[in-house]
């Protein structure tokens, strides 16, 4: 059921989930939602809710959990707002904010195997689609096996797009430890693929 | 150098993340050595994969999903704070009731008789004879009744106990 802020969003602001943001409007929506406004808000949510949910789903590998770490993270960003001093700075916060909701998740659900994944369906009905559905599970098991830190910097930088820079500066750490870290990961990963491929 | 240490910065140069000056050590051997040329053909493999994953489209119920969800928590946020705020209100003017100083008027202060200088009284003059030395009268007592709400009684005696002085003041100036 769409919410009446949905329909406030959409029609307000004209802008359908996950479509790109000029910076103008994305400061202005910040601005806006500081003061308040719930439309504004969600605004901003359609501009970054792909990113935030495609991050906690790689790095929980569980839809259900990935849906609970998204909500956590925005109604964080809500509770937080005033503390978001430019909109350049939000993507970053979110990123941070995501990683750790999801780090924290993880330690409670531990020893906990769950890599069931939204797209995996069993409709794929040609033997092509079977066999790429079957590829693109190991793809996730295989980042979903990684140590925490090397698979929140290997899904930040890879499946992501940030650079190390960035990375490092949502992890808190040095690049060259990021650059370790992804190292590790693609090694890890490369020869998961490699075995089962 | 070994084949095994060029491994993790092959997995680094293949997207670009090996830092400059190891850039053409990594190129001369891979130049050369065919393994490390089909490890880093493996990379390049192994991360299409992974990008192909991270290319995918996010489900939309998904996305729908966690906006609900967080509008419904923003709005039980606002739900649950307002009795808060109503609440506190009401306890913040309950304490400025009982602390404010009381308003109920303070007593006026009693009147207070004020009493005029004494006029000049006169001596009874007798005939002839010499002046009698007019003599003022001594007060003796002044007393001041208490007065009738509007109006002063002042009553002086002089040394003649036949004369009696009442002066008597109306407040009101009527």
């Amino acid at each position: 059921m769409e919410s009446r802020g949905v329909a406030l969003a959409m029609q307000g602001y004209g802008l359908a989930a996950g479509e790109p943001a000029n910076t103008e409007d994305a400061v202005r929506w910040l601005h806006l939602a500081q003061s308040g406004d719930v439309a504004a808000f969600e605004a901003l949510l359609r501009i970054h809710e792909i990113r935030v949910a495609r991050t906690a789903l790689r790095l929980l590998a569980n839809r259900q959990d990935a849906q609970d770490a998204a909500q956590d993270v925005f109604l964080r960003l809500h509770r937080n707002l005033r503390h978001i001093d430019s909109a350049g700075n939000l993507s970053g916060w979110l990123y941070r904010v995501t990683v750790n909701v999801c780090h924290d998740m993880l330690r409670r659900r531990k020893n906990v195997e769950s890599l069931d994944d939204s797209r995996f369906s069993l409709e794929s009905s040609t033997e092509a689609d079977l066999e790429r559905e079957q590829q693109r599970r190991m793809v996730v098991e295989a980042v979903g096996s990684l140590p925490e830190k090397e698979r929140a910097a290997l899904t930040l930088r890879d499946l992501e797009g940030l650079s190390t820079r960035e990375v490092a500066g949502i992890l808190g750490s040095s690049e060259a430890t990021v650059r370790s870290q992804i190292s590790a990961a693609r090694v890890k990963i490369r020869k998961m693929l490699r075995c089962r491929l | 150098m070994s084949c095994q240490s060029f491994e993790p910065m092959i997995a680094l140069y293949v997207e670009g993340d090996l830092p400059e000056q190891d850039v053409p050590r990594v190129e001369e051997h891979v130049a050369t050595c065919a393994d490390c040329r089909n490890l880093l053909e493996d990379f390049e493999a192994s991360q299409a994969a992974l990008k192909k994953l991270g290319a995918e489209a996010v489900d939309g119920a998904l996305l729908t999903a966690v906006r609900a969800g967080v509008l419904a928590g923003i709005d039980n946020r606002r739900r649950l704070r307002w009795p808060w705020v109503a609440a506190a209100t009401a306890a913040l003017a309950l304490l400025a009731l009982f602390l404010a100083p009381s308003r109920r008027p303070a007593p006026e202060p009693r009147p207070v008789a004020i009493a005029p200088a004494p006029p000049q009284v006169e001596a009874a003059v007798g005939g002839a004879g010499p002046p009698v030395r007019s003599r003022r009268p001594r007060r003796r007592a002044v007393t001041a009744r208490p007065p009738a709400p509007q109006q002063l009684v002042v009553k002086m005696l002089t040394d003649d106990p036949d004369i009696v002085i009442i002066w008597l003041v109306d407040q009101t100036g009527d």
